[in-house]
């Protein structure tokens, strides 16, 4: 308790004379100092008269010290209570007093000496002189042990006060402090007592007319003596009821139509994610409400395009879902999904085993595209220039004095609308993927010319590209004839072939089929022709076309006719995408034996003219491929130098 | 905004203005033109009215095109043009103390839209005061701005389906400083067509519209020579059919040294074949001149 | 049918009858600031923009009556921007009671051949004038808070001298006739903007002496 540093008390003497009073004006007024005969008085009411001499007392009895305090009351009560007449007032009562005692005394004396009515006992002092300092030291000590628990106690009242106090000051300032940090992020105002807030994107460009206000709320009546919890905050935010929860654009493709009773009412919902550490819980909750409020932007645009926007099949709206036919029998869904509470979650949750089907691309894109028109429409606000000139979009104002034409103008006035492009880039997207689906079933199908894809990386959101290679195995290097390169575009695919030609198809999966199998059909012979080159043999005849024999349903057979080195033998080879390949050897005549005889060609010379023709049974022949096959066949048939 | 050439088309022989832009569709049709609509073109005169100094004041043109729907140009003949919003007609508007709308010159172009590839063809009829004056074409090539560089493409375009009309470079062309291979522009095509629409006004389509003139019956005289100079005064028209109904033109007769220096022409109504008003006009006069 | 009827549209297209509904004020230099600070608050969630125009007054002279008076105006700043051809009427005498000066107004914007145009068309150049300051938007309201300069040399628009150490501060409406509600608008903005300046309706062809 005394932890305090010493204090410091400095003395000085009071002046000599005593000062009576201090005027207002300062002047101090002393009292006269005392006359002789005044000072003698003062100096004689000092003496102690009670105070006798120790041997006077020692002698007398043994209870001095009660008579002693006895007489100081009684003394002290004349003292005060008779004010003094005169100086020596004080002295003459003293002496007085004295004298009375003194007749007191002197009577005791003269009785005790009777011993008639009075004895003297001695008084066992050492008893009560041993036990009561005891009793009078425990209860001292307890008395100020006492003292001290309640002065530590007082102490300890006074610092968890100060503590308690403390907490609710910070609270108050953390309110304050978190009221700053949403004040840096979110956009606020105060309307009377309360302070709202503004989630929208109107700031930002959004013409939706969703108010999108909240409410800050102070969160600071919370229970001290309980723990707080963790994720305490004093700030707390309320935002509008319909955009709590969480929520999300599904877009989805679907191949068949589903019945017509289930639209409408996808709900698949995604658990909320955990909130990252750090953030603010308040912040979470507002940005999951601010991206409630843009799902719910881009899903009231969507329908009101869809409504608006007159195709050829009409696009419908029901309930959270639009729904779209970009191909015949194919099906696009966006829906927004909104869950409000974990009730909804839950019973949502069966049906979660369900094929995700989310394009994921599109729902990213629509947000960005969302994100864009909020910016067109900021951008396009511009203050004009010179300052005389009315407001209004700034590159309209060109159009008079540039005298834009229609093109330039419709170009300013409107772009695309967000549902027509997400439906192209929807088509875009079912195209890329059922031509890589085309090309793998192929490749998997279709042992003998093989075909590669190489896709590109970088595509455009309405365009991609992809290489194909057809090639036989074991003769890459020779056999490059086929090198297509495709570019799938939103509605057809436009196939490049090597040689520059141009071929357009539809969005039919069957045409890219075909045109791939007619495609495989010509590489073959192609390969021939090359095997040939390198064989030594020589190209008799070639036609990528060939309008003989049995009509083929998807293109045309391909043909190619090569002569060995020497001229003795030549291959005929036919091959058509559906009737596959034909391949026929023409004999030297000097072979034949049952060669029927001629009247025209009797001459030996004829001889050497090629003969009738064989046909190989191709499939009996040996080789893994087609071109190792006719490899082998060459070789066969050239003779051994 | 490409390169653009405005060329007037006589009527053909025997034909009638309709009959020929039906046979210019026709023609357009067989090379495999596409119709993408119609188009007009408007010229509106304009006379100041101040002009205490004495020389005669410029004639300043208001014109608007289909083509270019947010823009007002104003030209002077040979003088600076200014291209506007249309927010310029409401000035001229508040300024018709100080300019004043002659009316009566009114011209204006109507007709239809073709595209054949990278052109774009548009005939129309130059009607003014309601008749049909003559046929323009104006081919424009969309993918350049430079003249210099596809005035033989146009050329041998325009051969194709005009025969032997192919018009001359246009002089707005050559006229400019920097020569044939500026850039051009919107002001071109409306000083092109100004042109032809000043032409127009000045001359007369045989077998058209203005077929016969009134002179007072002792001084009937063929081979008189004259201007139009003056508006059209609707007469007779009725409510029903405003179009219907016989219009007369205030001409000015040239180099005549007695008489009346000025004539009445007749005009027939826009939707009376020739031999009609021919006819009607000789119930109604006396004395007919070929004019 | 030989020709086609003529005139079955009024070729006269654009916005007829549009009124200027104005107020004025000047501040001081020296408040400038505090002024632009108020506006920046109290004005859309715009980037505040500066620009610098040219302003060239021309007058026709007719026989009689009074001149008519054009203003062309073009942006120093965004020399590609078109001009500006305006045309003010005289102030409607009409309701005192209105808070703001409301005048027709024609707003014509223009290639870069005005001037020569002009010229061509019997317009002579009275004075001009180079402006430059901060231009504020609030709804369909315009503020612009800007210096005037005279051009000490003609059609240099370099070599210009403050007109004084004030501020113009003009708040501008533009709307169809008979429009009232705007000037109400007007008026109620201009209270906010109080004590730094008192916007009023000023007219100028009393101010001409």
């Amino acid at each position: 308790m005394s932890g305090g540093p010493a204090v410091r008390i400095s003395i000085e003497s009071s002046c000599e004379k005593q000062v009576q009073e201090v005027d207002f004006h300062g002047t101090e007024t002393y009292v006269p100092p005392l006359s002789m005969s005044q000072n003698l008085t003062k100096l004689a009411q000092r003496i102690d008269f009670s105070q006798g001499s120790d041997s006077e007392e020692d002698g007398g009895e043994g209870e001095p010290g009660d008579r002693e305090w006895g007489k100081q009351e009684e003394e002290e009560g004349t003292v005060k209570f008779q004010p003094s007449l005169w100086p020596w007032d004080s002295v003459r009562n003293n002496l007085r007093s004295a004298l009375t005692e003194m007749c007191v005394l002197h009577d005791v004396l003269s009785v005790v000496k009777e011993k008639k009515y009075m004895a003297l006992d001695p008084v066992s002092q050492d008893l009560t002189a041993g036990k009561t300092p005891q009793v009078f030291q425990l209860i001292s000590k307890k008395k100020s042990l006492a003292t001290a628990a309640q002065l530590l106690l007082k102490g300890a009242e006074k610092l968890s006060k100060s503590v308690a106090e403390n907490q609710e000051n910070r609270r108050q300032r953390d309110f304050n402090a978190e009221l700053l940090r949403l004040r840096s992020q979110w956009k606020l105002r105060k309307v009377g007592d309360k302070i709202l807030g503004d989630l929208s994107y109107r700031s930002a460009g959004s013409l939706f007319p969703h108010p999108g206000t909240f409410e800050v709320i102070k969160n600071t009546d919370i229970d001290l003596e309980k723990k707080v919890p963790e994720d305490y905050c004093p700030l707390d935010v309320q935002i509008p009821s319909d955009l709590e929860g969480s929520a999300y654009i599904k877009v989805s493709i679907q191949k068949q139509a589903p019945d017509i009773g289930d639209l409408g009412t996808v709900n698949l919902f995604r658990r909320p994610q955990k909130s990252k550490g750090g953030t603010q819980p308040w912040h979470v909750k507002l940005e999951a409400a601010q991206n409630v409020l843009l799902c719910k932007e881009i899903f009231a645009q969507l329908s009101r395009e869809a409504v608006q926007i007159k195709s050829q099949i009409p696009h419908i709206v029901v309930k959270n879902q639009i729904i779209s036919q970009p191909f015949p029998g194919l099906q696009l869904s966006i829906s927004l999904c909104h869950s409000t509470g974990e009730k909804k979650s839950s019973r949502a949750s069966p049906e979660k085993p369900k094929p995700d089907d989310h394009l994921y691309v599109l729902e990213h894109n629509l947000h960005q595209m969302m994100r864009e028109f909020h910016k067109q429409q900021l951008s396009s606000v511009v203050m004009p220039h010179p300052a005389s000139a009315p407001f209004g979009h700034k590159r309209l104002r060109l159009a008079g004095p540039m005298a834009y034409d229609k093109a330039e103008i419709s170009n300013l006035q409107q772009s695309e609308g967000l549902l027509e492009k997400i439906i192209k880039q929807a088509k875009h997207i079912f195209l890329r993927s059922r031509t890589a689906r085309t090309i793998d079933s192929l490749a998997s199908r279709i042992e003998d010319p093989q075909i590669q894809a190489h896709w590109s990386n970088i595509n455009d959101v309405f365009e991609s590209s992809v290489k194909v290679l057809i090639t036989s195995h074991g003769y890459e290097q020779i056999c490059k004839s086929i090198q297509l390169q495709l570019n799938i575009g939103v509605e057809q695919i436009r196939v490049v072939h090597r040689d520059g030609r141009v071929i357009t198809l539809s969005h039919q999966e069957q045409e890219l089929q075909d045109f791939l199998l007619s495609q495989m059909s010509q590489h073959q012979v192609h390969a021939v022709q090359q095997l040939a080159k390198v064989m030594g043999w020589h190209v008799l005849s070639f036609s990528n076309h060939v309008g003989l024999g049995p009509v083929e349903s998807i293109g045309n057979a391909s043909a190619i006719t090569v002569a060995s080195p020497n001229g003795e033998y030549a291959i005929s080879v036919r091959n058509g995408p559906e009737s596959g390949c034909k391949v026929v050897v023409q004999f030297p005549r000097s072979q034949i034996k049952d060669l029927p005889k001629s009247d025209v060609v009797q001459d030996t010379k004829w001889n050497q003219l090629r003969g009738p023709h064989k046909e190989v049974n191709w499939s009996k022949m040996e080789g893994r491929n087609f071109v190792y096959k006719m490899e082998l066949l060459m070789a066969a048939l050239t003779p051994c130098p | 905004m490409g390169v653009t050439c405005v060329c007037q088309v006589p009527v053909a022989e025997g034909k009638s203005v309709q009959q020929t832009v039906d046979i210019l569709h026709k023609k357009l049709e067989q090379l495999g033109a596409l119709k993408q609509g119609s188009f007009w073109v408007d010229c509106e005169t304009y006379q100041s009215t101040g002009n205490a100094g004495g020389q005669p004041s410029k004639l300043l043109y208001v014109m608007h095109n289909s083509e270019v729907p947010l823009s007002c140009m104003a030209l002077f003949e040979g003088g600076p043009c200014l291209t506007a919003d249309t927010n310029f007609d409401v000035l001229m508007v508040k300024l018709k103390s100080h300019f004043q709308n002659a009316k009566g010159h009114k011209v204006e172009c109507r007709g239809s839209r073709y595209r054949y590839c990278d052109f774009l063809i548009k005939v129309g009829t130059v009607t003014m005061s309601s008749s049909a004056r003559g046929i323009s074409v104006e081919v424009e090539y969309c993918p350049c701005v430079v003249p210099g560089d596809c005035w033989n493409l146009m050329r041998e375009f325009i051969q194709s389906f005009l025969g032997s009309n192919v018009p001359e470079l246009p002089t707005v062309f050559a006229a400019k400083p920097e020569g044939l291979f500026a850039p051009a522009d919107c002001v071109d095509t409306m000083t092109q067509y100004l042109e032809l629409f000043n032409k127009l006004r000045k001359s007369q389509i045989p077998g058209s519209n203005i077929n016969f003139s009134y002179l007072t019956p002792n001084r009937a005289t063929g081979g008189l020579s004259g201007r139009l100079v003056e508006a059209t005064v609707p007469f007779a028209r009725s409510k029903k059919n405003p179009s219907f109904g016989l219009l007369f033109h205030v001409a000015t007769v040239g180099g005549r040294k007695d008489g009346p220096s000025c004539c009445l022409l007749f005009s027939r109504g826009a939707n009376e074949s020739p031999a009609a008003a021919q006819s009607r006009s000789n119930e109604s006069s006396g004395v007919w001149a070929r004019f | 049918m030989e020709a086609p009827p003529v005139t079955v549209m009024p070729i006269t297209s654009g916005t007829i009858n549009m009124m200027e509904y104005l107020l004025q004020g000047s501040v001081l230099d020296l408040a400038l600031e505090s002024l632009l600070h108020r506006l920046r608050g109290l004005c859309d969630n715009m980037e505040p923009e500066t620009f610098t125009d040219h302003e060239l007054v021309y007058l026709l002279k007719g026989q009689q009556g009074n001149p008519f008076i054009l203003r062309a105006r073009r942006s120093l700043s965004h020399p590609t921007a078109p001009w500006h051809l305006r045309y003010l009427g005289q102030p409607e005498v009409g309701d005192k009671s209105r808070h703001a000066l409301v005048r027709n107004c024609v707003d014509v914007a223009a290639s870069h051949s005005l001037p020569d145009f002009l010229n061509e068309m019997g317009f002579r150049m009275d004075h001009e004038f180079v402006t430059s300051g901060h231009i504020f938007r609030k709804g369909a309201m315009k503020v612009v808070v800007c210096s005037v300069s005279r051009v000490l040399v003609p059609g240099n628009t370099e070599n210009t001298e403050r007109m004084s150490l004030s501020h113009l501060v003009e708040l501008s409406v533009l709307a169809p006739a008979g429009q009232d509600t705007m000037s109400e608008d007007m008026r109620s903005f201009a209270e906010q903007l109080k004590p730094l300046i008192h916007l009023e309706k000023i007219d100028p062809s009393k101010q001409r002496h």
